[in-house]
């Protein structure tokens, strides 16, 4: 669920051949947003909060796209209305247009003035524009020079930008929002976790899983023991009431009015089962007033090949003038532990021109080219490209680009554009990693099939107060489809699933880069300068990968400071390393142990040797040297002395 | 060459009054002609007479008295006023003055020491006749003083800067000062780079060092094949009376039991007896070995130099004394467990016929009669016919100094003597005098003639024994190279890097090889990233290089050596040769602790230990024997 509100980052633009349209700016007839009662709820979802960090953007006198907001249910729906806020230029006298379609209708189209500016677009929204759970926003546009006969206009200066503040703003009926699979839908991307009051495992392990379902990562979940006040009608967090209980269903959803804005409970023995349910493909079956869960059985994964369409990217066909991309990101968790990716698997098809060129297709893993092909056949074909060892990381970003020598021009014909796809075949091809686990997106990989959690009691904060820490390094280490097993005793850790420990002490059966059990501790860069120490180290968490009994996972160590505050634009991420700093501003550092480490641990209170002889290195060499000294200066003594008591041979 | 007049008339003396049989006349007296020698030489040679019975019938032949110098013991201060080397070559001294009047005694009385008498002593002498041992001991009891001193300090007193009396000059204490200085300025301040920088000397230096063996081996391959066979052509064609006197030396101490071995080996050789002036040289304290060499009742061609105490008191002092009294052209130095092949004397003549007129030094190879005994004869064995047998041909070759090995080196005498021979305070005094004969200008020869001795069995011995060949490389390495520039320009560029490589080689990697080791063991434990910090990707590459080519090549040759010899059966031992290696390094850190706190100190190997010798001695025995009856 949370990927689908995580699109991709560059939006794709279409050429067509546009029609000269009538400067023709048609205004919405439809009156502003009826009055709403007072128990209205107010829900906001801006462009950005869909994933459209930048907005929307169109240029060359030509585009098109579409835009989906998740409305589930059109019942809830009172009214809505859309509001484009747009800025737009051009360098040349020319008409543009803007045309906005909702689902199948038009709904407006705006011209736009020669001299450019900025302009907010009102648009309402009737409850029969949502359409399959989806209210889809078209936008077209595209312009014509009227003076101007021959001019190439993929430099033509103009461009209109969508702000991603621009926002679907609905008011919905909070009676209306009756089950949990209208929560989920509705809810704002941020959620409020209401932990119950005491501090059983289950209960964590429940926030943790929100943790990672509802990106804690990026700031998107908020963790407390009391109801969440609502403001206003605005509707701006999800609230979550966690009830653990000692009997009965595993999992019991339900949507209950708290004031004018829904929440949905869970109770149940484990209820992160049921929040698993609302992010997975069983959510549709939430949609009745009690949903009870007692079991989610998860398709099983392929662990030689990850297939393209299954990690949610667009893989729909685009027409190519020039170039096009698809991009398809994925996460080290998508691929099944102890693998990775050994080679991609495409299938590609490009359509041909009249002249019966194709195109070139160019593909790029994490911005490492891999290989291009030549698709002049008209026909999918199939490429595959090896992956280089250790190009795989935590977040990555698969890229095919496709490029063909735009024909057209002529001032006559304009360049038209060719079908060109990523058929739903591609695959990623996997290997088994020789690799030890030595980094933390590597072991994010390692907890896909469920991690075991245990808080010791010594650290002495609540779940509640735990949660700032704990969620933002579940989030980020903990894929959303692993279970969360709670342990209650060091001891009961099983021997073949990763942990997650929190706890001051070391849990692990070695000794790792930062252990507090030898007093006094100094981080120091490269260069001996102490970075953290004392009371600033202290206010730092330290999360630390570990081994025990023959298993890694990580032991995290909360700070005395402020926990990770992150957000869409600051995320909390652990990518490379296997040992991290954290604080209010996030990762603060990130290192491997076990090569080229950026820090040194000093322990000042420790007497090692290597440390004493590394403090004082260069007085204990300046006392090397002189030892020396004096023992060169004793032997030229000793053979001054012999030489004079040599008698002379004349 | 026809018996002469005097020889025929001692001859026929001998058989007047029965004292030979006609047998043994005629045998002498064929010998006598053969070789070229008198009556008397052959049969000093020969135990048919004793040398106590031989001068009485001179003395009486030649109507002298005969003295025995012994019980009237001569006037040492006359002896010291005369020239001792010219009193030696003639076996005639002054032992008592009386009116004017010099008694001389002499040894070979005839026409030609009568003259040399009247020459040197004048006209008013009264001539008396002793046996050469007697005179022989006389002076040595004379010169006794002077030539132990010339024996120890000699060398240092002529040419101070070729004696390793001064372990080390104070330059060389300077620029080692200097060195370490540098490096702990720098581990002080960049430590990394610091042990990068010494990272990167150390592999090349080994790259270098096998490199190098290889380039000897393939250079020295083909070089011998043609010069023995024209040498051993020559050899066979020598005339024995045109052969030269050779002075054999066979310095001992505390070994008495292995003697026999040596004797009969001398007897087998393919050169007239007569003609070898053999020197047992022995400390004048270690009175078993001198019973023991006396019970043997040796030919008179075997006389014993008892060399006084002194320090050092080591092997190379004692020859240095023994030289004192040797009459050859040629000399040669023997253990007394080895077993040279019969006709290496004639071989070494042929070579110094045929090789330029600068070589001073004819270097035999060395190899042992218990090769098979156990593991450690095995990889001895292989060890020196990896070095005689290929690496030596190949320094001969290239021109570059050769370390002389042991025993079987033979010399010119004249150029022995005009370097003061021996180096008594190193203890690889061969090693030494093959690296001064080539800065002095002279030349070192290699021929295949080889000469069979003990391998040590015993690892503690061999430990000892190695750690004294170690400190002797350490010693020349320190001496030679105090003039840079001088060897540099004596010996050439190639001289140097050979001089660099294979002396300064052979310690280095004994002290350096644990350290590489260690680094080794790391890395295969803990992996690549503890170590990867010091070995930078090229250094990585060159240190992988040396690890793997390096050490197999070395491996191979070991194993390929003894194929010359066509004892293909002790290949296989060569791949245990990293066990050879670590004794090396324990001889290796031994030899530096002595050089520092014992440098002179004479490591002493025991030898007879091996059951091969024992038997070896047990048939010289039996073959003296037979002589004998």
């Amino acid at each position: 669920m949370k990927n689908a509100f995580i699109l991709t980052a560059s939006i794709s633009v279409l050429a067509l051949s546009a029609h000269a349209q009538t400067a023709t700016t048609t205004q919405s007839t439809t009156p502003a947003i009826a009055e709403t009662s007072q128990d209205a709820l107010l829900r906001s979802t801006t462009l950005r909060d869909l994933g459209y960090r930048d907005g929307v953007a169109f240029s060359q006198l030509s585009g098109q796209t579409e835009i989906y907001f998740p409305v589930p249910d059109a019942g809830p729906i009172l009214n809505g209305q859309l509001t484009l806020d747009i800025e737009h230029g051009a360098t040349n006298a020319v008409e543009r247009f803007l045309q906005v379609k909702i689902g199948d209708r038009i709904a407006t189209s705006v011209g736009l003035d020669v001299e450019g500016g900025q302009l907010s677009l009102p648009i309402d929204i009737r409850p029969s524009d949502v359409q399959n759970g989806f209210l889809t926003i078209g936008l077209s546009y595209s312009g014509a020079f009227s003076e101007y006969i021959c001019v190439d206009e993929r430099a033509s200066g103009d461009f209109v930008q969508i702000s991603p503040d621009s926002a679907l703003s609905l008011t919905l009926d909070p009676a209306q929002i009756s089950t949990p699979l209208d929560f989920n839908g509705f809810r704002p991307a941020q959620v409020y976790v209401q932990m119950p009051e005491g501090n059983e495992m289950s209960g964590l392990a429940a926030a943790v899983r929100a943790a990672t379902l509802f990106g804690a990562e990026q700031g998107g979940v908020n963790f407390g023991t009391g109801a969440l006040a609502a403001e206003g009608n605005a509707w701006t967090a999800g609230a979550i009431e966690l009830d653990v209980t000692t009997s009965g269903s595993d999992s019991e959803m339900e949507v209950i009015q708290t004031g004018a804005q829904p929440t949905l409970h869970v109770r149940g023995t484990d209820p992160q089962l049921g929040l698993w349910q609302l992010s997975s493909a069983w959510a549709g079956v939430t949609d009745a007033a009690n949903s009870v869960t007692s079991a989610l059985v998860s398709s099983s994964v392929d662990a030689d090949v990850v297939l393209l369409s299954a990690l949610g990217a667009d893989l729909r066909e685009k027409q190519v003038v020039s170039s096009e991309q698809f991009i398809i990101p994925f996460q080290s968790s998508d691929i099944p532990a102890g693998k990775t990716v050994s080679e991609i698997d495409l299938v590609l098809a490009a359509g041909l021109d009249p002249a019966g060129a194709g195109a070139s297709a160019t593909v790029y893993l994490n911005d490492t080219l891999l290989g291009a092909r030549s698709l002049g056949r008209g026909v999918p074909e199939r490429v595959k490209f090896t992956v280089p060892a250790g190009l795989v990381s935590r977040n990555n970003v698969l890229r095919v680009s496709f490029q063909r020598q735009a024909a057209g021009g002529q001032c006559r014909i304009k360049p038209q554009g060719y079908s060109a796809q990523v058929l739903p075949g591609s695959q990623l091809q996997l290997a088994d990693t020789a690799d030890e686990t030595e980094h933390f997106f590597q072991l994010r990989q390692s907890f896909a099939d469920g991690a075991q959690i245990f808080v010791d009691p010594d650290v002495g904060l609540s779940a509640s107060e735990l949660m700032p820490w704990l969620g933002s390094v579940a989030g980020t280490i903990i894929p959303d489809r692993a279970p969360i097993i709670p342990r209650n005793a060091l001891t009961d850790i099983d021997a073949d699933v990763p942990f997650v420990v929190v706890s001051n002490a070391n849990p692990g059966d070695g000794e790792p880069l930062i252990t507090v059990e030898k007093g006094r501790i100094e981080i120091r860069d490269r260069n001996g300068e102490v970075m953290f120490d004392g009371d600033a180290l202290d206010r730092l968490g330290i999360v630390q990968m570990v081994t025990r009994n023959g298993v890694t996972g990580l032991w995290v160590r909360p700070g005395a400071g402020d926990a990770p505050q992150a957000s869409v634009n600051t995320p909390f991420v652990l990518d490379r390393g296997d040992l991290a700093l954290i604080g209010a501003e996030g990762v603060v550092v990130a290192t491997s142990t076990n090569s080229n480490s950026l820090i040194d641990v000093v322990y000042p209170e420790q007497t090692s040797l290597m440390q004493i002889l590394d403090q004082y290195r260069p007085w204990i060499v300046g006392g090397l040297w002189l030892a020396l000294t004096l023992l060169v200066l004793a032997a030229f003594q000793k053979m001054y002395r012999r030489r004079r008591a040599t008698p002379s041979d004349e | 060459m026809a018996l002469d007049a005097e020889s025929e008339a001692i001859g026929t003396l001998l058989l007047d009054r029965g004292i030979l049989t006609p047998d043994q006349l005629f045998a002498a007296e064929d010998l006598a002609e053969d070789w070229g020698v008198s009556l008397v030489k052959v049969l000093l040679s020969r135990r048919w007479i004793t040398s106590d019975q031989l001068y009485e019938q001179l003395a009486f032949h030649y109507d002298l008295p005969l003295v025995n110098l012994m019980t009237d013991r001569p006037d040492d201060a006359l002896i010291r006023s005369f020239d001792p080397r010219t009193m030696n070559d003639w076996m005639t001294i002054p032992i008592g003055e009386t009116n004017g009047v010099t008694t001389v005694a002499t040894a070979r009385p005839g026409p030609a020491t009568l003259l040399h008498v009247n020459e040197k002593f004048g006209t008013n002498v009264n001539l008396v006749i002793a046996s050469h041992f007697d005179i022989s001991w006389s002076l040595q009891r004379a010169f006794r003083e002077q030539h132990s001193h010339d024996a120890v300090f000699a060398l240092a007193e002529v040419d101070p800067e070729m004696s390793a009396q001064q372990v080390i000059t104070p330059p060389q204490i300077l620029i080692l000062y200097l060195l370490v200085s540098t490096f702990l300025l720098g581990i002080a301040f960049a430590p990394v780079a610091t042990l990068i920088a010494i990272n990167v000397v150390l592999t090349v230096f080994y790259t270098g060092n096998f490199l190098f063996k290889a380039v000897l081996v393939w250079v020295g391959g083909a070089a011998q094949e043609s010069s023995s066979r024209a040498i051993a052509a020559e050899a066979s064609l020598l005339r024995d009376e045109d052969l030269p006197t050779y002075t054999v030396l066979v310095p001992m101490f505390r070994e008495p039991e292995v003697l026999p071995i040596l004797t009969q080996a001398l007897r087998n050789l393919d050169y007239p007896l007569a003609k070898l002036d053999i020197k047992i040289v022995l400390e004048e304290g270690d009175h078993e070995t001198i019973d023991a060499a006396r019970s043997l009742n040796l030919e008179g061609v075997f006389e014993i130099i008892r060399v006084p105490a002194s320090h050092p008191q080591t092997k190379p002092k004692a020859c240095n004394f023994a030289l004192r009294y040797s009459q050859g052209d040629f000399l040669v130095i023997f253990d007394a467990e080895d077993k040279p092949e019969p006709d290496q004397l004639k071989k070494v003549v042929a070579a110094f016929n045929q090789s330029p007129d600068n070589t001073a030094c004819i270097q035999c190879r060395l190899n042992y009669y218990n090769a098979r005994e156990n593991w450690l004869t095995r990889m001895f064995t292989l060890d020196y016919s990896l070095w005689f047998d290929l690496m030596l041909p190949g320094l001969e070759r290239l021109k570059i100094p050769i370390p002389l090995g042991g025993t079987s080196n033979h010399f010119r005498m004249d150029v022995l003597r005009e370097l003061n021979a021996w180096d008594p305070f190193n203890v690889t005094e061969d090693a030494d005098l093959g690296i001064r004969l080539t800065q002095k200008g002279y030349r070192v020869g290699v021929i295949d003639s080889t000469t069979f001795e003990e391998a040590n069995v015993s690892i503690p011995n061999w430990v000892r024994q190695r750690s004294r060949w170690i400190k002797g490389y350490m010693q020349t390495f320190l001496v030679h190279s105090r003039r840079p520039v001088h060897l540099w320009r004596s010996i050439g560029p190639a001289g140097v890097f050979g001089f660099i490589f294979f002396i300064g080689g052979t310690f280095l990697s004994g002290l350096l090889n644990p350290v590489f080791w260690a680094i080794f063991a790391v890395w295969m434990i803990f992996g690549e990233d503890i170590i990867s910090p010091y070995f930078p990707l090229p250094v990585l590459y060159l240190s992988l290089l040396n690890l793997l080519a390096g050490n197999g090549l070395l491996i191979y040759l070991t194993m390929v050596a003894p194929f010359r010899r066509r004892w293909t059966d002790l290949a296989p031992w060569g791949i245990t040769v990293f066990g050879y290696w670590a004794l090396m390094t324990v001889a290796s850190y031994k030899a530096l602790s002595q050089l520092v706190f014992n440098p002179f100190y004479w490591e002493k190997t025991q030898h007879g230990l091996s059951k091969h010798t024992a038997n070896e001695v047990a048939e010289a025995s039996l073959d003296a024997e037979e002589i004998n009856g």
